[in-house]
């Protein structure tokens, strides 16, 4: 199934760029990666961002995809991703309905410089997330839970 | 897609996408290493947080036996990964 697109006018210092958002909804369910892996290669491919924003794209996206899954209480089963590029930078936006309040933001920060012995599953996930994009935004309205990414073209 | 196999001289071959998806298999192959391994990342494109998890477990486990893992031929996407969780100064890499 091709994600919807539409085409918007954005303009930027004076210029006019055109933009492409490209949005799916998938199962909740780790299953649906794969998908999502082909949403962001199609987005990737088609704004000629390179393998190192489509990298860092995937594993952020993932990240919060599977916390979405594992972690978020309501009845929704299904997760919206949209992709966008808008001027110097790539958006993904992962939207999960009907959830119960939950902010990603009140994880434990995780101590990468630990020794073995003291690491403990959990929380790494986000921090990646923090550490491959430039922004990470959180909104909770009418029980629907947006997570938004942001990394810089350069 | 995504593989992973023992193979000869305690090195356990990883191959592909290691993602989320991937937790279960990985876990039961990787359950069945008792000694001190090789981590052969070669084919490797991708890893998440899942598969990062489940690798510290692994050296957490080889450890307490006087054992450990250690990676060969990470890419720089995949090195870049271990450096930003700090799994680089627990999984020696070579």
């Amino acid at each position: 199934m091709r994600p919807k697109a539409r085409l918007e006018r954005l303009s930027s210092g004076g210029g006019i760029l055109a933009s492409t958002r490209r949005e799916r909804r998938f199962a909740k369910a780790i299953s649906s990666l794969d998908q999502v892996f082909a949403l962001l290669k199609e987005f990737v491919d088609a704004e000629g961002l390179g393998p190192d924003v489509e990298f860092r794209l995937n594993v952020a996206t993932e990240e919060i995809f599977t916390n979405f899954v594992k972690y978020n209480v309501g009845p929704g089963s299904e997760i919206l991703i949209a992709v966008e590029r808008r001027a110097h930078e790539a958006v993904v936006e992962l939207t999960d309905f009907d959830v119960e309040p939950f902010s990603l933001e009140d994880a434990p920060p995780v101590d990468v410089h630990a020794p073995l012995e003291q690491r403990r599953p959990g929380g790494l996930g986000l921090h990646l997330v923090k550490s491959l994009v430039d922004k990470v935004s959180f909104e909770y309205r009418h029980r629907a839970l947006k997570v938004s990414l942001r990394k810089r073209l350069d | 897609m995504f593989s992973i196999e023992l193979a000869a001289g305690d090195r356990v071959l990883l191959a592909g996408r290691f993602d989320a998806s991937q937790e279960e298999k990985a876990r039961q192959v990787l359950r069945s290493v008792q000694a001190s391994c090789i981590i052969d990342c070669q084919d490797l494109s991708y890893i998440s947080s899942s598969g990062l998890g489940l690798l510290v477990a692994l050296q957490l486990r080889l450890a307490k036996q006087g054992a450990s893992a250690r990676l060969v031929h990470l890419s720089p996407h995949l090195q870049e990964l271990f450096r930003l969780s700090g799994l680089d100064s627990v999984l020696p890499i070579d």
